[in-house]
Order: C-alpha cells, then structure tokens, then sequence
C-alpha cells in the first residue's frame, strides 16, 4: 500500500530537483548592506551627460533619467548639452561614462541528455539546456560641483543562469532593466560621496 | 418571441460597432503622440516615447532596419514602404516627442538633448535617397527646438545658428523642386498603403476561402461526393507579388529622387546631401550674421508680447531703478545652509525675495513696444541673453503656491527637509529664483 | 368589404407595429454608433473662440499652395471671411503689400487613401444587402502638413507649422461628409487663427 505513495513522493522530489535546477542564477552585483541607509535623498540637483553602452543610436541617459526620476533622490535629473556639459544648468552633480556588455550562450550537453532520456518530461518540467553568461561594466566619470573635482567609478556585474525552456530567473539581456544594478550602485556611491562632503564641511 | 432575440442581435450589432470603432478611431503610434501632445498629456508621450527607444535592442548594431520589428505599442513589417517610413522614425521621432515635451514644460536642457539625439539619430536611421523627406522634415523641426531651447538657456549664437538653418530648410521645402520629391514620395506611400490594405484584405479573403473550400471538402467527403475545383489563391503567392511590387516601388523612389535632385541643383545650387550633412553637424553650424540675429530674436515669444503690449504697462525708469536697487540686495536677502543630515535651513528675508522674483517674472511682460524704424537698436538694448534666460527661469504655478505658503507662514527661518514630499518643488523653486536674481542683476546693469 | 380588421388581427397588427418600431430605433442607434467613427490628431478649435476678438488688422494671402503646386488660397480666404476674425482679408501677389498689416504665405502636402474592408467584400456575397445596415465598410487613411508664413512689411516675421493625421470610416449611410482637402485645410486655418490670435491680437487690436 506505501509503494505507490513512495513512487509518487520520488517523482515529486525529481521534478522539485529539476525546477530548482532550472532556476539557478547569480549576480555578482548586489546592493551594499547599508544601501537603503545611505540612499535617501539629497538637496542636491543631478545632470547627465552622455552614457554609451555597445548600441549607438540610444542614449542611456534617458532610461537613467526615467530611473532617477522614479526614485525620487535628487530634486531635479537634467539633461546635459553634448556640446557642453557644465552648461546651463548648475547642477550639484554631472554623470558621463560607458557601459560595455557582453556574453555568450552555451547549450548544455548532459541537459540534452537528460531530455532524451525522459522524454522530454526534463525539458517540460523546465530543467536546464542552456548555460547564459553576461558580463557587464560600467565606468562612470561624476563631477562634483561643490568640490569641483571628478571622480572615476568602475562596476562589473557578472551575469549567469541555467535554463530551459522557460527561460532564466533573471534579466540577462533586456534593456534598460539590465542596467539598474549598476545604477543602483552609481546612486550609492553619489549619495555616501555627498554625505561626506557635507560631514567635512561641518564646523 | 421577437424581442429576446432582436435583443441578442442588437447586442451582437453593437459589439460589432464597437469592435469597428475601436479600430477606426486608433491612430498609428506616432500620429498618437501627436495627438496627445495637443491634448497637453506630456506625462504620457515621455512615457510612451522612452518604451519605443528601448525597443532599439532589436535593430543591428549600424542601424539597419530588417524584418519585422515589434515596438512598444505595435508590430511593424520593414518590406511595406509606408511602414518602412514609420519604423526608421521610431527612434529620431520618440527623441523628437521627448524634445517638444520638454520645451513646453520649460526643461530647456533636456529639449536640447533630446533634438541633439534627433539629429543624430535621423542621419543614422534615415541615411536613404528614399528617406530625404522625412529627414528633411525631421531636420526642420528639431532645428526649431534647438533654436527655442538655446535662446531660453541664453546662449544667443547657437539660438541664432539654429533658427537660420531651420529658415533655410524651410526654404528648401517650400521650393517647387522639392515639392516634387514631396509629392513623388506621398505617392509611393500612399501607393504603399493601398498595396498593404489590399493585400491584408486579399489574404484574409484567400484564408477565407480556404476554410470554405476545406469544409466543403468535408462535407462532400461526408456525402460520398468528390470536388475537384479548388481555388488556388495561395497566400505565398500574393506573397511573392506583393516581393515584387515592393521592390519595384523601392527602385522607382530612387530613381525619382535623382531625377529631382539634379533639378535642385540646378534650380537653387543646393545639393541635397551636402545641405543635410551641413544641418546635421551641430559643431560646425555656419555662424550667423547681423540679420540673422534680428530674424531670430522678432520670431521669438518675447518679441511678440512686447509688439502687443500696452505703453501704460511698461517699466519705466523709476521701475527699473527700484527693482535693480531690491536685486542688489538679492544676494544678502537670504543665506542658505546644508545640514549634515541634507537639511536645508534658510534664513533672512524669504519674502521678498519671492516678490522680488515674481517682479522679475514681469520683466519680459512690460517691456516698451518696438519702434517702426530702428528696430536693432530695440533688439540689443532689450532682448539680450541676460533677458531670454531670465524669461527661461519661470517658476511653475506649483513652486509659486509652495513659497507663498511659506511667506504667508512668516517669519525669519525656514528649513527644507529632503524627506518631505514638496522638499523636490521647493528646491526647485529656491535653485531658480537664486539664479534668476543673478541673470538679472546682469541685465539691469546696461539699463 | 368591412373597414374594419377583426379584433384578433387587429392586436397581432399593433403588436407587430410596436416590435418593429422599437427594431427601427435601435437600427437608428446602432447607426449612429457606427457612424461616429473619425479620429485626428489636431483638435478642431470651434467657433466661439473667436467671438468679440478685436478686429483691426489688414490681412493679404499671398498663397496657399499643394505639393503641385495649385493655389488653395480662395479656401482660406473664405474661412477666414467666414470667421469674422480680420476687418479686411484679401488676395494680393505681393508679401509687402503696403495695404495689409500682414500677408500670409502657406505650403502644405496632403495625402489621402481610401480602402474597402472585409465587411464591404463579404457582401458582396450577399448582394451587398449587408451594407445596408449602416455598418462602416470604407476605410480612409491620410494627414497634412502645413506651413504657414506671417510676413511684415515684406519680411519673414513668425512661421506656423501644423501637422494632422487622421483616419476615417465609412459606410453608404454615413450623412455627414467626408474628411477631404478643403475640410482638412479649414481645420488647419482655424488652429493658424488661433495662435494668430494669442500672437498678433492685443491691446491693439481694440477696435
């Protein structure tokens, strides 16, 4: 009477090892602990100069705007002339730099197996066939207006999944929704940057 | 025995009408934003424009257009001429809404940008023979807003480089010449939709059919009875047709326009291409002359109102006299300090440095009519980049309330904390009327 | 023979008159649904707005020409006339006709398709019977990009660019008329008038 209790117990283990498997992923870039701590907002305007990633004809400034705007940090997110940065505006804080992006995709040959062998309930079930690796840097140039001095912050986020067919657990190439890590991170350092700027004029 | 039936038709009727309307009454997605732009709901075009550029990913890397494409809001098939059209003008026309948005909401910065992004967008995008209206026209209108945004930021050369050549790219399309590459092109668009719509129609007609021929099929297979007619309208051969009639229509486009182009040439000694790769370098903008200036400054607002105005209303020179003392104390009105916690504490005279901003506001309002004759020494006395950029710097109908709440409150001290929800109005407002003050004390020193 | 209907005839009589009475009306608004099927992308500014405007300004059209050229100013002018917004309006060759106050210049392109759809192909199976019904069997695409030019005294003063696209159903039962040039270049008139008059009207314009 316990066989076929035991029977349907293995299988639901089985299919709960493969779901699981099918939804490994990892980020390496992740929020700071203290972030919601430092990220709040500043009585501090910002302006955005030009932010190149791989594709030339959009600008990432607009969906970093967007974003900014969304959060609600800074009480005004311009747009910077091309030709001239630092003009018209006054803002506190002026962004320019790059993003470069890449990855590759590489099909799993023991995944395949595993679907041969089942039948196909491997691949249904959403086990893994696919390996994703993306890879992101950002390199961004922030100028402060207060100290009139710039400075250089370099990021990487380093991207992978395991999936089948449904899909990674994680955005592994839709813009702009890949960039916010490191946005997230850009924020962060701006803010505890300008905190301490405020805390070293303090008498 | 009528009526539950003749109610279940007049509701399947209706339905049917409204299923009709809806398609009748939606516009293509860019002739939307138009739309919505006329309505004012500017939140709503940044929104929709910023979902189409993110729809870029799907183009190649140099910009090519292949294939059918799916934006935001609708699935565009590149081989149709017309719709070929509205997916190369996805990315310089949503640069170009954001452009427009944002000079009429005052953020001049951001509308310089976004017509800059235009421009180089549109030479990326609409390089073709079979493009040159609609990157003409595209040239035309972000020219304009730069010109609008340049004046209003104070910068007086580029404004005035800006409007010359949206002045002479109006030219160039009001000329007979290029009226007739306008007119060759709207008739390979239309051409282009009409061939579309047909052949929608011709394959919705063919599956039709199809299924048609396929239950008679049965049923005769059902009779015992064979058929041996059958309609060979295929879809892949509509298909291959309409191949042909879209290349056809590519080929006639650039034979056309070279035709067209020699006649600019020798009409008005304007080369096509040269000419938009001319308006389409923003660091290399001829520099503009004497009349140039005076064009661009009396097509301005500013100049407009004062041609209108009344000569009771004006400022006079007790006026001035009073307004300049009041804003050289602009600097000494308040003093501002940020706590370590991003408070901002202001103290001194808030209030009148609130009334002292909306007089400036007034500035631009009250200036003296413009003479018949004369009219440049007008000009250079009056509408100065100082003046342009004051005019630039109107608080919005938001800040005005903050700070007349915060006057009426009273007193000598006042703290802004970031955290609070009008913390972002009031700093906006605090940023430009300190700024205007300064814009300010620079124009009233030559009156 | 009796002139009158036995009484049971009667009943059936006036309660077939009251079904397709009720049928008619519904017919009437379904109609009428369908028929209001036009989409533009300018608004059109009505009327009143122009009522009580100061009437001081000389105006002169020196033309208002298509993509081939062809002179529409006449449509112009009698909109303009129509609207009683000007003391005088009138055609003159010359931008600095020193007998108007300003002469307006306009260039425009306009385009226009016009298709049938499923419904109107699918009756043609059935005797086109079904277009009766007022349902919208003709579909029109089209837009207008307009220019216009204020000149002063011979010089270029302010240029007007409007731009509208629309799209337009149609059945045989449709009364009103159809989006066409002369309706479109109206439309586009009355938004040049309405930033004429926020631009040019002022203390002024008092008559």
């Amino acid at each position: 009477m316990n066989r076929p209790y035991h029977g349907t117990l293995r299988i639901l283990i089985t299919a709960g090892l493969v779901l699981l498997a099918a939804g490994c992923t990892s980020t390496s870039l992740t929020r700071p602990p203290d972030f919601n701590r430092v990220v709040d907002r500043q009585p501090s305007s910002i302006a955005l100069g030009g932010i190149q990633d791989g594709v030339p004809c959009d600008d990432e400034a607009f969906y970093l705007q967007k974003y900014l705007e969304g959060k609600r940090i800074f009480y005004d997110c311009l747009l910077a002339d091309n030709t001239d940065l630092h003009a018209y505006h006054g803002a506190d804080v002026i962004v320019s730099g790059k993003i470069a992006h890449g990855g590759r995709t590489q099909r799993l040959g023991w995944g395949k197996f595993a679907a041969i062998i089942t039948l196909g309930g491997y691949y249904f079930l959403g086990g893994p066939t696919q390996k994703q690796q993306t890879s992101i840097t950002y390199n961004f140039e922030v100028y402060f207006a207060d100290t009139g001095k710039s400075q250089s912050y370099l990021f990487s986020d380093a991207r992978e999944a395991y999936f089948g067919l449904y899909g990674p657990g994680i955005n592994m190439e839709r813009k702009p929704e890949l960039y916010e890590p490191g946005w997230d991170r850009l924020l962060y350092e701006i803010c505890k940057e300008l905190q301490s700027q405020r805390a070293g004029r303090m008498p | 025995m009528i009526r539950p039936g003749c109610r279940a038709c007049f509701l399947l009727l209706l339905l049917l009408g409204a299923a009709w309307m809806s398609g009748c009454t939606s516009l293509p997605p860019t002739a939307r934003r138009d739309a919505l732009f006329n309505q004012r709901q500017y939140p709503e075009i940044r929104k929709q424009a910023v979902d189409d550029l993110a729809v870029l990913g799907q183009y190649e890397r140099n910009g090519r257009v292949d294939g059918t494409v799916e934006s935001a809001t609708r699935e565009y098939d590149a081989k149709y001429f017309d719709m070929a059209e509205e997916v190369r003008n996805l990315a310089p026309q949503a640069y170009f809404d954001m452009a427009r948005v944002s000079l009429a909401v005052g953020r001049y910065t951001d509308a310089i940008r976004a017509a800059q992004n235009a421009i180089g967008s549109g030479a990326s995008f609409l390089e073709g023979d079979e493009w040159v209206l609609l990157r003409i026209l595209s040239l035309r209108e972000n020219h304009k807003v730069l010109y609008e945004s340049y004046l209003y930021c104070g910068n007086l050369d580029k404004a005035v480089a800006h409007h010359r050549q949206y002045l002479l790219i109006n030219d160039l399309v009001n000329s007979m010449p290029f009226k007739k590459v306008m007119a060759s092109l709207l008739r390979i668009r239309m051409t282009s939709m009409r061939l579309r719509s047909d052949y929608l129609e011709r394959k919705a007609g063919s599956t039709r059919n199809q299924i048609v021929i396929a239950a008679l099929m049965v049923a005769a297979a059902a009779g015992g009875a064979s058929n041996n007619n059958q309609h060979n309208n295929s879809t892949s051969t509509l298909r291959a047709l309409q191949a042909a009639q879209m290349a056809q229509i590519g080929i006639l486009a650039i034979a056309l326009l070279e035709d067209y182009k020699q006649e600019l040439k020798a009409q008005l000694n304007i080369d096509l291409a040269q000419l938009m790769r001319q308006a389409a370098d923003l660091n290399r903008l001829p520099k503009p002359t004497t009349a140039d200036i005076r064009r661009a400054k009396m097509a301005s607002g500013i100049y407009m109102t004062a041609r209108i105005s009344n000569p009771a209303n004006t400022l006079n020179q007790a006026e001035l006299s009073d307004l300049k003392k009041q804003s050289d104390q602009g600097k000494e009105m308040v003093s501002l300090f940020i706590d370590k916690q991003g408070r901002v504490h202001i103290s001194g005279n808030l209030g009148e440095l609130v009334a002292l901003s909306k007089r400036i506001d007034e500035v631009p309002l009250r200036l003296p009519p413009p003479p018949d004759e004369g009219v440049d020494a007008y000009l250079d006395t009056y509408l100065t980049p100082g003046l342009y950029r004051m005019a630039g710097l109107q608080m919005s109908a938001d800040e005005k309330k903050f700070f007349d709440r915060l006057v009426r409150r009273g007193g000598q001290d006042f703290v802004i904390d970031p955290a609070q929800a009008e913390s972002q109005i009031a700093l906006q407002g605090l940023h430009k009327m300190m700024q205007k003050t300064t814009e300010f004390q620079s124009w009233i020193v030559d009156r | 023979m009796s002139l009158f209907l036995p009484r049971r005839a009667g009943l059936v009589f006036a309660v077939l008159t009251g079904s397709w009475k009720r049928l008619g009306w519904k017919l009437v608004v379904l109609m009428s649904v369908w028929g209001s099927s036009c989409a533009h992308t300018q608004p059109w500014v009505e009327i009143p707005h122009f009522q009580n405007t100061h009437k001081n300004y000389r105006i002169g059209i020196a033309g208002v020409y298509d993509v081939n050229q062809f002179d529409f100013a006449d449509v112009m002018l009698d909109e303009m006339e129509r609207r009683r917004v000007f003391s005088c309006v009138e055609l003159t060759p010359d931008l600095a006709e020193p007998d108007c106050d300003y002469v307006i210049r306009g260039n425009f392109g306009f385009y226009q398709v016009s298709t049938k759809n499923a419904f109107h192909y699918t009756s043609i199976y059935f005797l086109g019977l079904p277009l009766l019904l007022g349902l919208p069997n003709t579909n029109s695409d089209g837009g207008m990009d307009i220019n216009f030019e204020i000149y002063h005294k011979g010089e270029l003063l302010k240029t007007y660019e409007y731009r509208d696209i629309f799209r337009d159903q149609r059945s045989y039962l449709t009364v009103w008329p159809a989006t066409s040039l002369d309706a479109e270049l109206r439309r586009m008139v009355h938004l040049l008038l309405r930033d004429m008059w926020r631009d040019l009207f002022g203390y002024r314009g008092a008559a």
